[in-house]
């Protein structure tokens, strides 16, 4: 059926679809939780009755979950330490020469205190 | 003097080095892939950028400012959150240079100029590291952001600042956050989608 109000509402990429361009911020802001009070309140209204901005605001929220999946950190283990002695392996040799120069150096200085 | 006559004098210096390198060694593969991130993967820029932070965080911890008994989750993200503020004080000085550049369309050279809209291969900031479980897509969508744009989504989608904190740190308006964050976000929307649409046709 037509939307009578969005009759292009058929045409939406929910992969791509901005929404309103006024809508833009709010919409961002509805995404990430940082909407709040009578902003809050005005772009939930308007999600509710423009597809347009719905298909924008689910899009942004796979964005944002497709990102913290991302953040490429190894995940925590219950009980992670971190004093268990390694060495480190991707960085360049000369590099770790200068940190373990550098760490010597703040010891010493700090030793002299 | 050599390294081995310097070395810490009493035990509970030789302790705090032994579990701060331990810490460093634990935590080097998320530092270099948020450095590569940041850098869009010049493998040079992110050694340096991971090397000056784990001095940095090495003189807050003898200075008693980061505290290695905190959990690891703490401890790391302290060193990513190091590694973030020393870019950002890097990327301030060359717009500074760049005074009358438009910082949103800012290249990670420094030079303004059309945004790049597809990475390079080689630009794919986790090479080398646990590629299988790496969103290629979204790195490649990430490192074709401009500087200002991929430094937002950083600080606000991957590392959770909030918009305050963020516009303090990159010394800009709040608003100014808000509006290179929408602009952003939608443009790796598009961006990945026209990656997902050529695999579909690729494949």
């Amino acid at each position: 059926m037509t939307n009578i109000f969005h009759p292009n509402s058929s045409e939406i990429n929910p992969d791509t679809e901005p929404g309103c361009a006024y809508m833009q911020e709010m919409l961002n802001g509805l995404a990430d939780g940082t909407a709040t009070g009578i902003t809050k309140w005005y772009a939930e209204r308007h999600v509710a009755h423009c597809p347009h901005c719905a298909a924008a605001l689910t899009g942004l929220q796979k964005l944002r979950v497709r990102l913290r999946a991302n953040a490429g950190l190894s995940p925590l283990t219950a009980g992670d330490i971190t004093t268990v002695p390694g060495a480190m392996k991707l960085l360049t040799s000369d590099r770790l020469a200068v940190l373990e120069s550098k760490w010597s150096e703040i010891d010493r200085e700090n030793s002299r205190l | 003097m050599t390294v081995t006559e310097t070395a810490p004098s009493t035990n509970e210096s030789a302790q705090l080095r032994s579990r701060f390198a331990a810490l460093a060694a634990r935590s080097e593969a998320d530092l270099l892939r948020t450095a590569r991130r940041l850098c869009r993967g010049d493998e040079d820029r992110a050694q340096d950028f991971v090397q000056d932070a784990l001095i940095r965080a090495y003189v807050a911890c003898r200075e008693g400012r980061f505290d290695l008994n905190a959990s690891f989750a703490e401890t790391r993200g302290y060193l990513l959150r190091t590694i973030t503020n020393l870019f950002i004080n890097e990327y301030r000085r060359r717009i500074k240079w760049d005074a009358g550049t438009d910082v949103d369309t800012l290249t990670s050279g420094g030079q303004s100029g059309p945004v790049q809209t597809h990475a390079k291969a080689a630009d794919v900031p986790g090479m080398g590291l646990e590629e299988d479980s790496l969103d290629e897509p979204l790195e490649n969508a990430l490192a074709a952001l401009s500087e200002a744009s991929r430094l937002v989504v950083i600080m606000v989608d991957i590392e959770e600042r909030s918009y305050e904190e963020t516009a303090q740190i990159l010394q800009v308006p709040i608003g100014t956050v808000r509006s290179r964050l929408a602009r952003a976000r939608q443009h790796l929307r598009e961006l990945l989608y026209s990656y997902a649409v050529e695999r579909r046709l690729t494949t």
